[in-house]
């Protein structure tokens, strides 16, 4: 704990009342946690490889007994907010970057104090954990890096800086103007600057090439299993969720040769034409607000597990196929022309709607057209979060042009919380329902 | 799968021996017919045993000796011109011509000591094309100009005989190559103009040096062989091709360019891309991680696509396999 006098949002709670808090939560979080695996579990054909996934999905695990010691020995933990954020940078450094995007639904209430319920519940969980102390992740960082991308993330960040040092990163909204390249350079310069500070070592030119090595081989895996998952359905859509939401914390040389080897075994299923689901299940693409781990799994449980089922077979989240997927397009190796790759690597490409242009966010639009013919996907749910306006107000513009390319699109708006679980189901079910006797009449004809 | 990078190594290195040192084992000029063999490269006319001949050099004697004969001997000339550009576009600069060669070369020994390079401004890049066709402008100018009886300037025609064969940083560089120390850096100190025409040349030879290293290409910006071979990549059947929808728009094109062409960053609808800048060396396309974003065409016919493993082989962070041991 850092800071505590000149506490701007977050009061100091009582010892037992955090100690209390942090014992449901620790319940709370095993409870839907093992919940969500035994869900998963009863998928035909499970690949083996998962298991290691799944370990690490149990968040008091194994993995936090490791950072606890890596930093015992004096190692530095940098907890990072959003995907924009160059992870390339802390690892040159030599810490553990970890994401600190919040997927409980407990903490949520907790934020509740804070800020209106009407707010993004990623942000009220952030707040939650922050303000009981209950994230074992969060607890560790040394310093968040924040990039300021949506307003929750601005705010969350804000606030949670009564507790940790925060730096903020300025993201240009207008991303690809000369003087947004120059301005957005800049902040990445000066957050290496303060990572270098932290740590007290230099991010080196051979540093910043390992680290751009290895997150290129975390790139790599990646999109191999997305490469994967665009043939038959070999693998279900949670468990490829769940293993790149797993990159969050886990250690990212162990990820990329665990989810290698997890792609070898599913060569071998396509081989043996062992399958997860029937092949003619209808393809989902799930796009919008990101499902965090473990509270958010409601919706993609219901997609998998309704009558007729589907099958997502990729998404378009930052929590998900998008954290290793653009990777650091290193032209020449000195330092400044890597910093610039990696400045880059997270502004230019990426469809959050934060972002704008000439032409609105279009590039979303053209990358999810390209994603439906690639996936031969059947069919599109928009995921948004209550409070996330973003997603929610580029919602129209995307239905527009996916009903005029004839491709079906669902709007589904809901919360961390499970009460409105029997209504997503009915719609799910009626969604995919629509799907499946589509599939069939397309096949008559 | 082998690099384009490589591929264009062997290619300049192939025709920088063909164009500087075949003549050494006895072969002349490729002449058919009494035409010569005329390429749209600086292939120059101050090597020794040249194979074939500049376009710019036989452009510049067409025209400065074409008032008599009605400009005839530019037929040549011009028809092979039209034939290598339409099919090749401006691939010659990067491809083939001996000084896109040494730009490349310098270019290689400052990443290996990990040196950075500077970038032009837009304001910069807009006076390069500008001098580019002032140099175009002054070359047809001057060399039709000295052919004509009676007007002023065929005083001068001894002094300003190929104009632009006297600055070109060529006329320094293959005497040097070619082991002729004694022909570089020389002054003609017969009138007052070819004393100003030769310190010209000393003085563009040595920006060519100075700038070489640290502005990618930047003799290639403001040569008037590009400008006039620029004008065919519009139509030439080697070309850079797009899919607009499979680009993510991460910039790493804009970024790798050696010429600063953002077109290609920044076009989304049209399929073909031809800027006359873009000397279609095809960085980009090895340099793009998307799949079939971008492609070199031969026309419609794709020769090389853009891929995630074409990529990786060719950034600049090396990234070993370990595949063996995860299996």
């Amino acid at each position: 704990m850092k800071k505590t006098n000149d506490a701007k949002y977050l009061p100091t709670l009582p010892l037992e009342e955090k100690e209390e808090l942090q014992k449901t939560f620790k319940a709370a979080v095993g409870k839907t946690v093992s919940e969500n695996i035994e869900k998963m579990k009863l998928v035909p054909n499970r690949p083996a490889a998962m298991e290691y996934f799944d370990r690490v999905s149990d968040f008091f695990g194994q993995r936090e007994k490791e950072l606890r010691e890596f930093k015992a020995k004096g190692g530095k933990v940098i907890g990072y907010a959003c995907m924009l954020t160059p992870v390339e940078l802390i690892l040159a450094a030599g810490a553990i970057p970890v994401r600190i995007d919040s997927g409980f639904y407990s903490p949520s209430k907790i934020g509740d104090r804070i800020v209106p319920v009407e707010v993004c519940p990623v942000v009220r969980s952030m707040i939650g954990l922050a303000m009981a102390n209950l994230y074992p992740y969060l607890e560790m960082c040394d310093a968040i890096i924040s990039p300021n991308t949506c307003d929750g993330k601005t705010k969350v960040c804000e606030i949670l800086s009564d507790v940790y040092p925060v730096w903020e990163m300025n993201v240009p909204r207008i991303k690809d103007t000369p003087q947004a390249k120059e301005y957005w350079l800049q902040q990445v310069r000066d957050v290496k600057e303060k990572i270098e500070k932290l740590t007290g070592r230099a991010i080196t030119r051979k540093g910043m090439r390992a680290s751009i090595e290895t997150t290129l081989k975390a790139t790599e895996a990646s999109r191999r299993l997305l490469e994967l998952r665009k043939g038959p359905p070999v693998i279900s859509g949670r468990d490829a969720m769940l293993v790149s939401q797993m990159s969050f914390f886990d250690d990212i040389p162990r990820w990329t040769e665990k989810t290698n080897r997890l792609c070898d075994e599913l060569e071998k299923k396509c081989a043996e034409n062992s399958y997860v689901a029937p092949q003619d299940t209808p393809r989902i693409l799930l796009t919008g607000s990101p499902m965090i781990w473990p509270d958010c799994w409601k919706i993609p449980n219901l997609i998998e597990e309704s009558k007729p089922q589907g099958l997502i077979v990729a998404d378009e989240f930052c929590s998900g196929d998008r954290v290793f997927f653009d990777p650091v397009g290193v032209d020449e190796g000195t330092t400044g022309d890597m910093l610039r790759a990696i400045a880059e690597r997270y502004v230019l490409p990426c469809t959050c709607p934060c972002f704008t242009s000439e032409d609105g966010n279009r590039d979303r639009i053209d990358k999810l057209l390209t994603m439906v013919k690639d996936y031969r996907i059947g069919g599109v749910i928009y995921h948004v979060i209550r409070g996330c306006h973003l997603y929610a107000m580029e919602y129209m513009r995307l239905k527009r042009v996916f009903d005029k390319e004839n491709i079906p699109i669902y709007y589904l708006d809901t919360e961390y919380s499970r009460e409105d679980s029997g209504q997503m189901k009915t719609r799910i079910e009626a969604f995919l329902e629509m799907l499946a006797t589509k599939t069939q009449t397309d096949d008559l004809y | 799968m082998i690099k384009i990078t490589r591929l264009k190594l062997f290619a300049q290195i192939f025709f920088f021996l063909v164009f500087v040192y075949l003549g050494y084992l006895g072969v002349r000029i490729i002449e058919w017919n009494k035409i010569m063999l005329v390429v749209p490269t600086l292939s120059c006319y101050y090597t020794d045993h040249r194979v074939a001949s500049c376009f710019l050099r036989s452009l510049q004697e067409g025209l400065s000796g074409g008032w008599s004969t009605g400009y005839k001997n530019l037929l040549a000339p011009v028809i092979f011109l039209v034939i290598f550009g339409l099919i090749f576009g401006r691939a010659w600069c990067s491809w083939a011509c001996p000084l896109g060669f040494i730009q490349d070369l310098s270019t290689r020994i400052r990443k290996w000591l990990k040196i950075g390079y500077c970038n032009l401004s837009e304001n910069m890049k807009l006076a390069s094309v500008f001098t580019r066709w002032f140099l175009v402008l002054a070359l047809f100018t001057l060399a039709i100009g000295i052919g004509i009886p009676g007007f002023f300037l065929k005083e001068y025609q001894y002094d300003l005989i190929t104009p632009f064969c006297q600055i070109c940083p060529s006329k320094q560089i293959i005497p040097f190559v070619q082991g002729r120390f004694r022909e570089m850096l020389t002054v003609d100190t017969i009138s007052t103009l070819s004393t100003v025409m030769s310190f010209l040349a000393i003085g563009i030879f040595i920006f060519y040096l100075l700038t070489t290293s640290f502005i990618r290409r930047m003799w290639c910006r403001l040569c008037p062989m590009g400008a006039i071979l620029g004008l065919f990549n519009r139509f030439s059947l080697l070309s850079l091709r797009k899919e607009g929808k499979r680009c993510t728009r991460c910039g790493v094109c804009r970024r790798s360019c050696p010429v600063q062409v953002t077109e290609v960053y920044e076009e989304k609808e049209k399929e073909k891309i031809s800027p006359s800048d873009c000397t279609l060396c095809f960085r980009c396309v090895e340099m793009c991680p998307e799949k079939d974003a971008l492609k070199v065409g031969l026309s419609k016919f794709p020769l090389a696509r853009s891929q995630y493993k074409r990529f990786i082989k060719s950034t600049a962070v090396r990234v070993t396999k370990e595949k063996e041991k995860s299996r």
